[in-house]
């Protein structure tokens, strides 16, 4: 658990030195975007949905080196799905249930003679 | 039969009327492929009328019925895939505008398996953008247009397989290939009234078809019965060297009683008429089954496994569209910048994901194991309506419990098949949850559960 949470806080970290240089040069301020639900509907509305942290903020920056013409709420959007899926990555390795060493993933692989 | 008695009719109904020499393959490919061309972009059904490649086909079927040489069951039965599977004579755009004019020069192994089979390849079926790989929360998120069930236009057909699942339900093809990653094909069948097969992960070759997802995608029929379901899958399965997933499995059978299992809370968050049909499916089925009580969905991380898995992969699948900037022509808002969002996934979360699948597969042979089948309502809600986001269609039944992520995570087979109507007689549906390889136990139930109902014989009224 330590290992995960500060790896984690590691990228937090990083991410968020990074989000305030980059706010604080562009001093721009993000709107709100509405989240999105997946087909089978199990998101519920939020009313004033929470703000995406700065280390969110800061790696959804990066993808306009993909796409320039992403807005300041497209930027946000990313950011707040990816706050949620660090969140959700914390249920994956629940401490209830704690994945143990040598839990092996699902893989594919073959190995043939060539 | 009537023109329109044979564009819904079933494979054996077909087949017997070609045996019999009442109707020729070519007939029939020129019925569908002008009721493809009437209705195809009408109901947003429809990429790609491949008429050349359709009648050369169907011609070849009736020259080879009129030598004594029938392949099968499928022989002269025409067909349409999903856009996502390679056709030599057509574009295979994956319902995206990036890749509306890709253009493969081979044929996907289940096309080559069918076209083996002798049946006739009629058309593309439209598709949700990359098969929903970038979080769509909307109908209209194709560079087609929004899928429209041949039940009621204003309403979704469901996706990502919805070109499949309405042309089907409007008779425009006798079957239809679909795809599922997680819900791709029992939700489309569920929205448009037809009978849809998930089967198990490894039964039938993807080799051809987009990637969207490795470890989660399945190729798998969409048809007017269960029976039909079963034709089609063991036509397309079996192992393939250019597919080191796809497997020769068995295909194994129930015995004469069925035992089948009820999902605990199925019936929570559900529209009342989804409950009352799938109450009412609960009859018909203890009629040829053993019925036992209820069985818990054991508790694991599903959503969060799934999303990351289908995120992380479909980044992957997907970096060269990321990375060009090229996903900004996507239809859908939210599949404009959802790729993003995955591309962002951490390395520890989704191999946590594949770690916690080996529990979620131990869980549910422990919990299902006894059962041939567990069954529940495919879907809480009726279609979705053209135009609001999902979240806001139907926001009293957001959540609740379903069998589709862990289904799909476990890479075992379902069926879902038409349970009766709701309000703005939009279908409604019921799915079987199987054992591995046991696709053929759950035809068995759904044709026992069609021979004493008429749901999926019902024909929507097209406008």
């Amino acid at each position: 658990m330590r290992e995960r949470n500060s790896r984690r806080s590691f990228l937090a970290t990083l991410a968020g030195s990074a989000a305030a240089l980059s706010l604080a040069a562009r001093g721009e301020a993000q709107p709100a975007a509405s989240p999105a639900a997946p087909p089978s509907g199990s998101a519920s509305e939020s009313p004033a949905p929470k703000p995406p942290s700065a280390a969110a903020l800061a790696i959804a920056g990066t993808m306009r080196k993909f796409d320039a013409q992403l807005s300041d709420a497209e930027i946000e959007s990313i950011a707040r799905d990816i706050d949620r899926t660090l969140a959700a990555g914390a249920a994956l390795n629940p401490a209830k249930r704690r994945l143990r060493n040598g839990d092996e993933p699902v893989t594919i692989l073959r190995v043939e003679s060539r | 039969m009537t023109p329109e008695d044979y564009a819904f009719a079933d494979i054996a109904t077909l087949g017997r009327e070609l045996a019999r020499k009442r109707v020729s393959s070519l007939e029939l490919t020129n019925l569908y492929l002008a009721r493809l061309e009437r209705y195809g972009q009408h109901y947003g059904a429809v990429v790609t009328i491949m008429y050349e490649r359709a009648r050369a086909e169907a011609k070849r079927a009736d020259r080879e019925r009129a030598a004594g040489r029938v392949r099968g069951p499928l022989h002269g039965i025409p067909y349409g895939v999903k856009d996502l599977l390679a056709a030599r004579g057509a574009p295979t755009t994956w319902g995206a505008e990036p890749f509306r004019t890709q253009r493969f020069d081979e044929d996907a192994t289940v096309v080559r398996k069918l076209h083996d089979a002798g049946a006739v390849l009629l058309a593309k079926l439209a598709m949700v953008e990359l098969a929903g790989g970038f979080g769509y929360d909307e109908a209209d998120a194709s560079f087609t247009g929004p899928g429209r069930t041949p039940w009621n236009r204003d309403y979704w057909s469901g996706g990502s397989s919805s070109g499949s699942g309405a042309a089907v339900a409007a008779g425009l093809v006798a079957f239809a290939i679909g795809s599922e990653t997680s819900g791709s094909i029992l939700f489309p069948a569920t929205s448009c009234g037809i009978t849809g097969l998930r089967p198990t992960y490894g039964r039938v070759s993807r080799h051809g078809a987009m990637a969207l997802c490795w470890s989660l995608d399945k190729l798998g029929p969409m048809t007017r019965s269960a029976a039909d379901a079963e034709i089609v899958l063991r036509t397309i399965a079996g192992a393939d060297p250019k597919d080191p997933s796809a497997v020769d499995g068995p295909f194994r059978v129930a015995g004469k009683r069925p035992r089948i299992a009820v999902l605990a809370k199925a019936t929570d968050k559900t529209m009342p008429a989804v409950k009352a049909n799938f109450l009412a499916a609960l009859e018909v089925l203890r009629e040829f089954c053993d019925v036992a009580g209820e069985v818990e969905l054991p508790k694991h991380p599903y959503g969060a496994a799934v999303g990351t898995i289908v995120r992380a992969e479909g980044a992957a699948a997907f970096r060269e569209l990321l990375e060009s900037g090229k996903a900004r022509t996507l239809r859908a808002t939210a599949d404009r910048t959802g790729g993003y969002v995955g591309y962002a996934t951490l390395a520890v979360d989704y191999i946590d994901a594949q770690r916690q699948r080996r529990f979620m597969m131990d869980d549910l042979e422990k919990t299902f194991g006894p059962y041939d089948a567990v069954v529940s309502p495919t879907l809480r809600t009726l279609a979705y309506p053209v135009g609001p986001t999902f979240d806001k269609a139907y926001p009293k039944y957001n959540g609740g419990v379903s069998l589709i992520a862990p289904g799909n995570l476990t890479g075992v087979p379902a069926i879902g098949i038409p349970s009766g109507f709701g309000e703005h007689h939009l279908p409604t549906g019921i799915s079987l949850l199987g054992r591995p390889f046991c696709e053929a136990k759950l035809t068995q139930i759904g044709r026992g559960f069609q021979a004493r109902t008429a749901h999926h014989r019902e024909r929507p009224k097209l406008v």
